[in-house]
């Protein structure tokens, strides 16, 4: 076969042409430290990694929801620890005014003290965090209980969507933790408490230490509840995080980027092929011609 | 018997013909780089008397080669055209960053803190914004690929354009190899430059070619003859009534639709991005646009606004899959109104029921219209391009690799070295010399006779 100058010149420019477009995808690659950033590089794997990074971006959501959602529940367990704070002060003033020796002016002090616990404790009950009044079941734009301890707002349980399927309570229920609705109306009992205090009836002192202690046993169950709740918000973020860990560590395997060796060892092979086929061109270039005689 | 004067008769010829073959050396070595230059080949022959003469200069031209070239050289142009447009395509489809699945996850993402927030203007304004973030993303991606097509068209019409250039050059040099040849003249740089013509229609549509004896061609291509005889087809490009492209050829009035019979050459290649490869790619962009949006909707119109209200859909409904990314917006209701998004379940739940802002968070994990979830419709996607273009690198790899072993088959039959020249530009170099030198000792001979008659 007679090959003929113009044969030899396009076979070297199709040659240069294929070691100048494996080191532009070298470099491309290294550039980027994964081996696949396009469709094109590898369309399973660019798939896989369209999938994994949606998963990581969902995870990522769901984390941060369970984070918030158990920031709003520790506004209202602090609130409700303080509730419980309150509610032993005010047992403790219907203990101490159901001392027979006590003198009304006395009772009178303990009412005004009970008085302005309960007042203390509807600040508690219309207490705001950054989602709006936490006590105020899906109605958080009011305050849910009005100076008379009226209950104002709903039942609403809201859920944050933390894992496929399993949704957690992310409010607290102040209906179930001041109202009648959790068994005792809190309010109530404490403005029947004052009374009894400030009117030195006995019966009635001696009757509130039960009630408020029901109403302190009320607080400190949706209490619990509340710190369960925010165990179950941190657990479930803290397994996202695992899980998002894997998730990414897979995706990068996928698209190569957990070989920042192998992409220098390529893109270095890459740079070595093109040199050579550098030189054989300039040796080919150069090859004697009858022509240049 | 030989006489001096025969001699110088024969010597004469002698010089005319090696002056006539370097000629031919000095046209090969001349047109070396000439695109469709085939490399001549001085014929000597000898004449009555014992002279010789330079017949002619024989074409080393290999039919075979040449038949190769031009098919492969059309199915390569057919490649690189696909291969370019798929390159786009895949920009256009699947950017780097900020892609449908990015813009959809990050839709999700908003919701998740609409669930916890529902209540939050902030937190609904960016939901909206998200919302509309992805509705863009369709119509714009859509828009793209439209104009894309256009100008796919426009390329069409201009390869057309020069098909037809080539076609009217075909015809002329045609007539006038016929013509010459009918002369008995050399017609070798008619031909050339009539089949580097032929090659160019080969590249932009495909093409056959039957020589006939008299050296006229007839050339083929899409299914129909686009030469014959002297008279040129003139192609038209322009779109039927479902939007694709048609290429028409007209010979003499007769005008017939070639489009489907067009499998090689550029006009293959944008034929085949635009109308099957972008088409189709369209139609899955356009049935996953509607699925999302109707999915979206589905849960949103069952959800209470702010205001107790209900009833809306988070994007404008979209009648028929045909054209659904390239519409996809907002619904006009909800622009410029995030109070609106419905996140609780009920009027009563308003402001901080989240039922529904969870169901939306959740459509991300769940299947939405169509079968596969929203990530999973755009990696659908993603990979559909990626194989488009994984596909036409490889088969525009491998057309490079036929093209080069024509060509090479082709040089090596037609192609000019300049060290073959070189030996011959010495070969009858030598030869005229020794011609001359015969001249020489002729007028010696001529001198020593002329003395004796003095």
């Amino acid at each position: 076969m007679r090959v003929t100058d113009n044969a030899r010149l396009l076979a070297v420019l199709r040659n240069n042409a294929v070691s100048t477009g494996r080191l532009t995808t070298a470099s491309r690659h290294a550039s980027a430290g994964a081996r696949v950033t396009k469709p094109s590089d590898d369309p399973v794997a660019y798939t896989t990694s369209v999938r994994r990074g949606s998963t990581i971006a969902n995870l990522a959501s769901r984390t941060r929801t369970a984070r918030a959602a158990a920031d709003e529940l520790a506004v209202a367990e602090g609130a409700l620890d303080s509730a419980t704070e309150l509610l032993a002060q005010a047992k403790s003033s219907a203990v101490q005014g159901a001392n027979e020796t006590l003198s009304p002016s006395d009772r009178n002090a303990l009412a005004l003290q009970v008085t302005g616990v309960r007042e203390q404790l509807l600040d508690l009950a219309n207490t705001r965090g950054p989602g709006g009044f936490v006590f105020a079941g899906s109605r958080t734009d009011t305050a849910p209980f009005d100076a008379a301890g009226t209950f104002t707002g709903n039942d609403t349980v809201m859920r944050a969507p933390v894992s496929d399927g399993v949704a957690p309570r992310m409010n607290v229920s102040g209906a179930r933790a001041f109202t009648a609705a959790g068994g005792s109306d809190v309010f109530a009992d404490l403005a029947a408490l004052a009374t009894a205090l400030s009117t030195n009836d006995l019966v009635g002192i001696r009757a509130s230490i039960g009630a408020v202690q029901k109403g302190y046993d009320q607080v400190v169950s949706v209490q619990v509840d509340a710190g369960l709740s925010i165990e179950r918000l941190h657990s479930a973020a803290d397994v996202i995080d695992t899980a998002s860990l894997a998730v990414g560590q897979a995706r990068a395997r996928d698209v190569g980027a957990d070989d920042l060796a192998g992409l220098a060892t390529e893109l270095s092979a890459a740079g070595t092929s093109y040199s050579q086929s550098l030189t054989v061109t300039r040796m080919l270039l150069s090859l004697p011609s009858l022509a240049k005689q | 018997m030989a006489s001096l004067f025969s001699l110088l008769s024969v010597t004469r010829d002698g010089v005319l013909a090696q002056t006539a073959a370097l000629d031919v050396t000095g046209q090969n070595v001349a047109g070396a780089n000439t695109p469709g230059y085939v490399r001549r080949t001085p014929v000597l022959e000898s004449i009555t008397g014992g002279g010789v003469v330079m017949s002619g200069a024989a074409r080393s031209f290999d039919r075979f080669a040449y038949a190769q070239l031009i098919d492969q050289s059309g199915r390569l142009s057919s490649a690189t055209a696909r291969a370019s447009a798929s390159s786009n395509v895949e920009a256009l489809v699947t950017p780097s960053a900020d892609h449908l699945g990015d813009r959809a996850d990050a839709l999700f993402d908003s919701l998740h803190e609409l669930a916890v927030h529902p209540g939050d203007a902030a937190v609904r304004s960016a939901v909206l914004a998200r919302a509309e973030w992805l509705a863009s993303g369709f119509a714009e991606t859509a828009n793209g690929l439209i104009a894309f097509r256009g100008e796919l068209a426009s390329h069409a019409s201009d390869v057309a354009a020069e098909v037809n250039q080539r076609l009217n050059g075909i015809a002329t040099l045609d007539r006038g190899i016929v013509t010459s040849r009918g002369r008995g003249e050399d017609a070798s740089d008619l031909i050339d430059r009539r089949d580097q013509m032929v090659r160019d229609v080969a590249d932009r549509v495909g093409a056959r070619v039957v020589e006939s004896p008299n050296g006229s061609i007839t050339l083929f291509a899409g299914g129909g003859v686009l030469y014959e005889g002297g008279h040129a087809a003139q192609l038209d490009v322009s779109l039927d009534p479902s939007g694709a492209l048609m290429v028409k050829a007209d010979r003499g009035g007769n005008s017939i639709d070639i489009t489907s019979g067009i499998h090689a050459g550029t006009l293959d290649g944008i034929l085949q991005s635009r109308d099957v490869d972008i088409a189709g790619l369209q139609t899955s962009l356009d049935a996953y646009a509607k699925d999302i949006g109707d999915s979206f909707n589905a849960i949103h119109v069952t959800g209470f606004a702010l205001d107790g209200s209900t009833g809306r859909s988070l994007f404008a409904p979209s009648a028929s899959v045909a054209g659904a990314a390239h519409s996809m917006a907002l619904d006009p209701s909800m622009v410029g109104h995030p109070e609106l998004l419905a996140a609780a379940g009920s009027a009563t739940d308003v402001p901080g029921g989240n039922d529904i802002a969870v169901k939306l968070a959740e459509l991300a994990r769940k299947p939405i219209n169509g079968g596969t979830t929203a990530s999973e419709r755009y990696a659908a996607i993603a990979s559909s391009v990626g194989v488009l273009r994984t596909s036409a690198d490889s088969e525009e790899a491998m057309r490079q690799d036929t093209v080069a072993t024509a060509t090479a088959l082709r040089e090596s039959a037609s192609g000019v070295s300049t060290d073959e020249e070189m030996i011959h530009l010495q070969q009858y170099q030598r030869a005229f010399e020794a011609s001359t030198r015969v001249l020489r000792t002729i007028d010696t001979l001529f001198d020593s006779v002329m003395s004796i008659i003095r």
